[in-house]
């Protein structure tokens, strides 16, 4: 059976249209984002680790050696077992450094521009012969539905339409922030396709050939030899070798590494990626024996390669074989698009950049990197096409594939030494790398060259013949042992630059964040014209913009350490278009840093802390011994009951403990790293007066804060380095110790009322003496004269003496009573209800103020009641009551609400009068203080009411406000039960 | 961490060392292969689960 040549042609161009909508449905958003942002979707597109050489090749491979096709996928799945450990670090420095290919993840661990370069000839080196496998896969299956077709339209065709699609979808966007979700749903859409495919054939096989699942064991039960010869065939194979070369390819190709961690979404779906995608694979892998067993039983005479198409060829349906063909045409164009979409970036940011330098700033620099790409990635196919036109080989599909694995391979010493070793240095990269590829080259092209070129003169033996292995075992051992001996060797001899170090410790998380540096621009604004000279003015508007929308940074902010951020994340930014090593260059000429502060203590102490918390899980012995020291003493410093605050010398806050967070209401990530004066105020100016003042100690300082005023005992001392290290010469900065006095300074206004109404109390004493026995003497002698003149005129006079005396004397034994306070053994104590004295003081006031219609309502539980002098008490409530009365006006409410508890019994009088002013409310238990008209009151009440109370043991707080009315809270002691 | 060290150690252990004539074995039904790399991969979430939760 064949199929036109117009029929394969139509039957493409329907399929990679249908390519095309996929992508653009995704793109404008037609397919809902759930679809595209799904992990499914997400697992899909990694299968674009099955290209043709899974699809036609493994059928090829396991015919010449058995199950050991299954050790390229096995591999994958061990490196997706160390997911967590391996997969997610490079995913997190990919995201957080802006890094899109393995070229910039090497070039920004080894901060080395070479390294970047040497890793992207490499793996273009590596990744052509690939490419031009793919071209040639889809070829010679089309050829096998009809021979008359012409390979080399074909095969041109077929490129221009896959540059044509990378160049619409992959290269939208520049930014790999941005990511491409057409591109993503529709390398997806192609694995459905291969995987569909790769499963309609081995059913084909099972129905159709063998009659049903029980036909293949009968088969495989008359042919023992089929069994036998996959698994002896395997057993003999190089298995660890492919088992390594896989594992690294899992996530070091170039496509793979592209699809995993650049267009990665959500880190969330790498989680479902490491069991997805390894089923994904024993899925498509599942119908590979069935194919082989099925063309063997059919007596195919095609190369094993192509026993998939020949399977549907051999089914009479066109339908079929066109369907199958299109399964192998997505496997190779998937491959082709995201395989040139990496190398394009890679090309650009090390290859092309380096050598042109960044572009006239009057050019758009993004249409200037997105032509820059395009053109890349057509020469990119043009070149896998020309490969493929030129090389013409009978190597199988898979031979030239493992080709690539063994060069893809020698990036994994540069992954161990990224991630887990933070000595490795970029000269021992380099080297390292440079000895495997040569290894590479001598061991695995060059017999491939004389091959293709002495096709008529015998072969020299190859040196995996001389060293009696096989082919994959001994270029696999020999690449990686030269590559990883002189990366250990050169590391090891070699020493690594301070910004080396720092970025190495980035990567192997022995350090979370870059220590900032300090610009010497004072403003964002000043930013742009700074980058432009580089970028042109368009670009570095847009970066700065971008930049400070992420950090949230207004155009007004002037904070040298801000700023510092925000410099750092416009050079991450940029390492997302250029690659981070033109990115760092463009920064750092561009921008600036004030290199005497570079490191600011604040930072490195930050840094420290952060290191220790991540790191301390891996501390061990006298290491993570001192680490708990550090932290008792940290632990210590958080727990004191003061607050405590460090600056440094460069003046940046490098302690603020829990009670500073308390107290101050400043969040302790807000302060550390800031200088004081960035501080909310009073806290600004109350630390930077203090820092800059002579006084060591300060006894007490009133902080008014938002609702209260505070006092503040306030102390500092200079830190000293420890020892005679040169790294703190100028000392560790200053530390300020805040001590909360404010209960103390209340206690202390206590007392001194306390100590003014007792003084008072003396001197009432003293004059109610005095004035007393004078009256006395007054009052008898008008007596006398009443009794002895019977003039009533006079008499009437006499009566008034006799009335003002009685007056004299009521306040003389009111000032007695109040002197008298302490003496509560004159007191007569008994227990009586608190209700019913409470109602009969209102009663009385009620009667005093006659007339003036006040609600007074009393809510206290009969069953309470209080331990005292009852008639005392009593007039306690009525001093207050007449008070509240006279302050309210007609029909204001007076309550009064008794609490009981166990220890006191609280009694609260509030009415909703007119209140007092604080100075008034101060002086409100000294005698003779009235705020009422003379003669309306003497002013002895609250001073008799507050002597009444202390004799009782209780106390009494009075708050008011002018127009709030007041409210007076009296406790007494509960009477024991 | 454990448990990831544990099922690649078990990974390694089927795959890389000589057990893995134990299971290729033209004896053997011709599918145990596959169930033995199904084994590994339904064991992947397991081994995860932990570093998922933190």
């Amino acid at each position: 059976m064949t199929i036109s040549a117009g029929g394969l042609f139509f039957c493409s161009l329907v399929y990679l249209l249908a390519l095309f909508a996929v992508a653009f449905a995704a793109e404008r958003r037609w397919l809902p984002p759930a679809i595209a942002r799904h992990p499914l979707t997400y697992i899909l597109s990694l299968g674009v680790y099955a290209t043709t050489w899974s699809f036609y090749g493994s059928v090829g491979f396991a015919e010449s050696n058995g199950f050991l096709f299954l050790a390229v996928y096995l591999g994958l799945t061990l490196a997706f077992v160390l997911a967590p450990i391996l997969l997610s670090p490079i995913l997190r420095l990919v995201r957080e450094y802006q890094l899109t290919s393995v070229a910039d993840l090497f070039a920004f661990r080894f901060r080395s521009q070479t390294a970047g370069i040497l890793v992207t000839l490499f793996t273009l080196t590596g990744t052509l012969p690939y490419i031009s496998l793919q071209i040639r896969a889809v070829t010679e299956s089309a050829r096998l539905l009809n021979p008359q077709i012409a390979p080399d339209a074909l095969s041109f065709w077929f490129c221009i339409i896959i540059v044509l699609f990378s160049i619409l979808f992959g290269t939208r966007r520049i930014s790999p922030r941005e990511k491409h979700e057409g591109l993503v749903v529709a390398i997806a859409f192609e694995s459905i396709i291969k995987l569909l495919a790769l499963l309609l054939v081995a059913g084909f096989s099972i129905v159709s050939i063998f009659g049903g699942f029980d036909g293949v064991q009968q088969w495989l039960n008359a042919n023992p030899q089929a069994l036998q010869r996959m698994t002896s065939q395997a057993q003999q194979g190089p298995w660890i070798s492919i088992l390594v070369l896989s594992f690294a390819a899992a996530f070091l190709l170039p496509r793979q590494f592209h699809m995993l961690f650049t267009e990665n979404i959500s880190p969330q779906g790498l989680r479902s990626a490491a069991w997805g995608l390894p089923l994904l694979l024993l899925l498509m892998n599942l119908a590979i024996p069935i194919v082989l067993w099925a063309a063997a039983k059919s007596e195919l005479s095609i190369p094993a390669d192509y026993f998939v198409i020949g399977l549907a060829q051999k089914s009479g349906s066109a339908v079929f074989a066109g369907f199958v063909f299109l399964g192998g045409v997505s496997a190779a164009s998937a491959m082709i698009i995201v395989s040139t979409l990496a190398l394009a970036g890679m090309t650009v940011n090390h290859l092309i950049l380096p050598a042109m330098g960044t572009p006239n700033p009057r050019m758009s620099f993004y249409r200037w990197l997105q032509w820059g790409r395009r053109i890349i990635i057509a020469l990119l196919v043009l070149a896998g096409y020309a490969f493929f036109r030129a090389f013409e080989t009978d190597e199988e599909l898979v031979q030239l594939g493992l080709i690539s694995f063994v060069a893809i391979a020698q990036f994994l010493p540069g992954i161990v030494g990224t991630l887990f070793w933070s000595g490795a240095n970029r000269f021992g990269f380099i080297a390292g790398l440079t000895g495997g590829a040569l290894t590479w080259f001598v061991v695995l092209i060059l017999p491939l060259i004389t091959r293709l070129g002495t096709l008529d003169i015998p072969l020299p033996p190859t040196l995996w013949e001389l060293a009696g292995q096989d082919k994959w075992t001994f270029s696999t051992l020999a690449t990686l042992s030269v590559n990883g001996f002189l990366f250990v060797l050169f590391s090891v001899i070699t020493r690594q630059s301070a910004p080396e170090r720092e970025t190495a410790a980035l990567c192997a998380q022995e350090l979370m964040a870059p220590y900032r540096s300090r610009v010497r621009l004072s403003s964002p604004k000043e930013f742009v014209p700074a980058l432009a000279n580089a970028l042109g003015r368009e670009t570095a508007e847009f970066e700065v913009r971008r930049a400070q929308h992420d950090l949230r940074i207004r155009d007004e902010e002037t904070d040298r350490r801000v700023l510092g951020r925000l410099r750092e994340r416009i050079e991450r930014n940029l390492s997302g278009l250029i690659g981070p090593h033109s990115a760092r260059d463009v920064v750092n000429i561009r921008l600036p840093v004030d290199t005497e502060s570079l490191v600011p203590e604040a930072e490195r102490m930050r840094s420290m802390e952060e290191t220790l918390e991540a790191s301390r899980s891996r501390l061990r012995g006298l290491a993570a011994q001192l680490d708990a020291l550090r932290r008792y003493h940290r632990q210590v410093l958080e727990e004191l009951p003061v607050g405590v605050c460090s600056v440094s010398p460069d003046g940046e806050i490098t302690s603020w403990n829990r009670v500073m967070e308390s107290v101050s209401g400043i969040p302790k990530n807000d302060a550390l790293g800031s200088p004081p004066s960035s501080l909310k105020t009073p806290w600004s100016d109350l630390i930077d007066r203090f820092l800059a003042g002579t006084e060591t100690h300060i006894h007490k300082q009133m902080v008014s804060l938002e609702n209260e005023t505070r006092w503040f005992s306030l102390s500092k001392a200079a830190m000293k380095g420890p020892g005679p290290d040169n790294e703190h010469r100028g000392g560790l900065g200053t530390s300020v110790l805040f001590h909360d006095v404010t209960e103390v300074h209340r206690m202390e206004d206590q007392l001194a009322h306390s100590e003014r109404l007792a003084s008072i109390g003396r001197f009432a004493s003293g004059v109610a003496h005095e004035i007393g026995n004078p009256v006395t003497g007054i009052a008898s002698l008008a007596q006398n004269l009443e009794a002895e003149i019977s003039d009533p005129e006079i008499n009437s006079e006499i009566q008034s003496i006799l009335e003002q005396t009685y007056r004299i004397n009521n306040i003389v034994q009111t000032l007695v009573n109040f002197s008298r306070r302490g003496e509560s053994d004159l007191l007569q104590t008994h227990r009586f209800p608190l209700r019913a004295c409470l109602e009969e003081a209102g009663e009385l006031v009620r009667m005093s103020h006659r007339g003036k219609d006040i609600d007074l309502a009393i809510e206290c539980a009969s069953g309470v009641e209080l331990q005292g002098d009852r008639q005392r008490i009593s007039q306690v409530f009525v001093n207050i009551l007449s008070n509240a009365y006279d302050a309210s006006d007609a029909g204001d409410l007076v309550r009064i609400i008794a609490s009981p508890a166990a220890d006191q019994t609280e009694i609260t009088v509030r009415d909703f009068g007119h209140g007092m002013t604080d100075e008034i409310s101060d002086r409100i238990f000294e005698p003779f203080m009235t705020t009422k008209q003379p003669g309306e009151g003497t002013g002895l009440g609250m001073a008799l009411t507050y002597g009444i109370i202390r004799d009782h043991g209780g106390s009494i707080e009075v708050e008011s406000a002018p127009g709030a009315g007041t409210e007076v809270r009296i406790m007494f002691p509960t009477p024991d039960k | 961490m454990e448990r990831i060290f544990l099922v690649f150690g078990l990974g390694g252990l089927l795959l890389l060392s000589p057990i893995v004539g134990w299971w290729l074995r033209p004896d053997l039904p011709w599918f145990l292969p596959y169930l033995v790399w199904l084994l590994i991969i339904a064991l992947i979430p397991w081994a995860h689960k932990r570093i998922d939760n933190r």
